[in-house]
């Protein structure tokens, strides 16, 4: 009887204790996996600008650094920031953080003046 | 079965324990209102604390001219420390600012020298759209001579020298000097040999009679079908200066040199004469409406790849009617030319890279 009541408590406490483990050692083993494999931010962003500049309000997307001044990250230039658009651009990409910068419409920058 | 009970037993605390960790993360994250950047606001304060503490040491340093507490680029608050663009050496002194100071992030602003607002300082200001003594220097309005169409008259900035095969030539943007394309509000399409004048009809009250012929087009047609957006005049002999000197920026370096990210560069244009920023992305992919004639329809969109871009908070270093400078490395003397620029937001500026620009032409810079 003693013995069927500590099973169970002994049970989810071996458990905890291994997934908390294991799921330690995804995070570091995805994190050196990533780290040997990760491929170049501008072979990410040659691979993925069309699919950023598909979404509706996107202008454009460059190679930036986070405002640490030291982390690559994507940034993706918007007309104007909308729940849509948070919800469409991911937050990272093949493990480099992405950015909305809000840059509005990009023109040429020619002026002109009427000519009355 | 007390086996199924155990397993039950299980996965109902795991279960738990997972929605108890969620419930504590939004709790947490309910509890970080969006508040005004005042001084009431915790995080102002806290970099306020960092500024203040810092501000003795940055005042210390060559050509800083103050500090405060606002929002960088990305909208995180910041530590903005201010650099006289008319000090020794701005570039230089920028460069030995820490990037943050006591864990806050620190942002440089160029600025012109801080005056009592009572009496106007003394205008030295070089004027970049009054029309010149020949030979000119480059870094002036100017355009296509017959820029003018639905009413309205267009404009931008011969930027910089080139050279090709012993002759020189203008360098400045497709749009500038190419880009009318229909007959529509004019009856005229850019052609080569049509003249480049200096002022550009903006700055002349839209008639040409009022500015002087410097080049002639020679239609090259970057775009659509290249990446860059760039346009070469030849010059008139006696025109344009042949050291290719820039206003207030000089004579340049033949040499040229790629962008990097935070490097310090200036561009001398029509609209906001000499101006300073830096680097802020590389590689950009980015997508350009164009006209079909000054104040035209559209005339297609181009998206561009490498681009360079570069902060440009409120315009200030790059605005409508500086298309066509040239971007350079921020020293001294015989700076290298780094981009083209030719398009923007109120926030950034976009250029091509100068290396891709000189290609296309098969061209060098003129420089020292």
């Amino acid at each position: 009887m003693y013995k069927v009541r500590i099973c169970p408590l002994l049970a989810v406490i071996l458990l905890l204790i291994v997934c908390s483990s294991s799921i330690g050692s995804q995070v570091n083993q995805t994190g050196q996996k990533e780290s040997m494999t990760q491929k170049d931010i501008n072979a990410v962003l040659k691979d993925h600008d069309k699919e950023f500049l598909a979404i509706p309000g996107v202008v454009g997307v460059y190679v930036g650094l986070l405002p640490d001044g030291k982390t690559p990250c994507l940034k993706v230039m918007v007309i104007q920031e909308t729940e849509y658009l948070k919800r469409r651009i991911p937050k990272s990409i093949e493990g480099y953080p992405v950015l909305i910068e809000v840059s509005g419409v990009i023109r040429p920058l020619k002026d002109r003046t009427p000519s009355n | 079965m007390k086996a199924n009970q155990s397993m039950k037993t299980v996965l109902g605390i795991v279960s738990a324990t997972l929605v108890l960790s969620f419930l504590s993360f939004f709790a947490f994250a309910a509890e970080l209102p969006e508040q005004a950047l005042s001084h009431a606001n915790p995080r102002v304060q806290e970099v306020m604390g960092a500024q203040e503490a810092a501000t003795p040491d940055l005042m210390a340093m060559p050509d800083v001219l103050g500090t405060a507490v606002g929002q960088d680029d990305s909208g995180e608050v910041t530590i903005l420390v201010y650099v006289n663009l008319e000090g020794k050496n701005p570039a230089a002194s920028a460069r030995n600012i820490p990037r943050s100071l006591r864990g806050e992030s620190v942002t440089v602003e160029f600025t012109e020298p801080f005056r009592a607002l009572g009496k106007p300082a003394p205008s030295t200001k070089v004027s970049h759209t009054a029309k010149q003594t020949p030979p000119i220097q480059l870094g002036t309005s100017g355009g296509w001579r017959y820029d003018l169409a639905n009413g309205y008259c267009c404009g931008g900035t011969l930027g910089s020298l080139v050279q090709k095969d012993g002759t020189q030539y203008i360098l400045s943007n497709y749009h500038v000097f190419e880009s009318d394309i229909v007959s529509g509000g004019n009856s005229k399409v850019a052609t080569t040999g049509d003249f480049i004048i200096q002022p550009g009809l903006i700055d002349v009250s839209c008639n040409a009679a009022n500015a002087q012929n410097v080049a002639t087009v020679v239609i090259n047609k970057s775009l659509l079908n290249s990446n860059v957006d760039a346009s070469i005049g030849q010059v008139v002999p006696g025109m344009v200066q042949t050291d290719g000197a820039i206003l207030e920026i000089g004579t340049l370096s033949k040499e040229i040199v790629a962008a990097s990210i935070n490097q310090l560069v200036k561009k001398s244009g029509r609209t906001t004469g000499l101006s300073r920023s830096k680097v802020s992305g590389l590689n950009a992919t980015v997508s350009v409406a164009y006209d079909n004639e000054c104040a035209g329809g559209e005339a297609f969109t181009k998206t561009f790849t490498g681009q360079i871009i570069i902060s440009n908070r409120a315009s200030k270093f790059l605005a409508g009617g500086d298309s066509g400078s040239l971007m350079v490395e921020d020293v001294a003397t015989n700076p290298r030319a780094v981009g083209l620029l030719f398009a923007g937001s109120s926030t950034l500026a976009v250029a091509n890279p100068i290396a891709e620009v000189l290609s296309f032409f098969g061209a060098t810079m003129v420089g020292q």
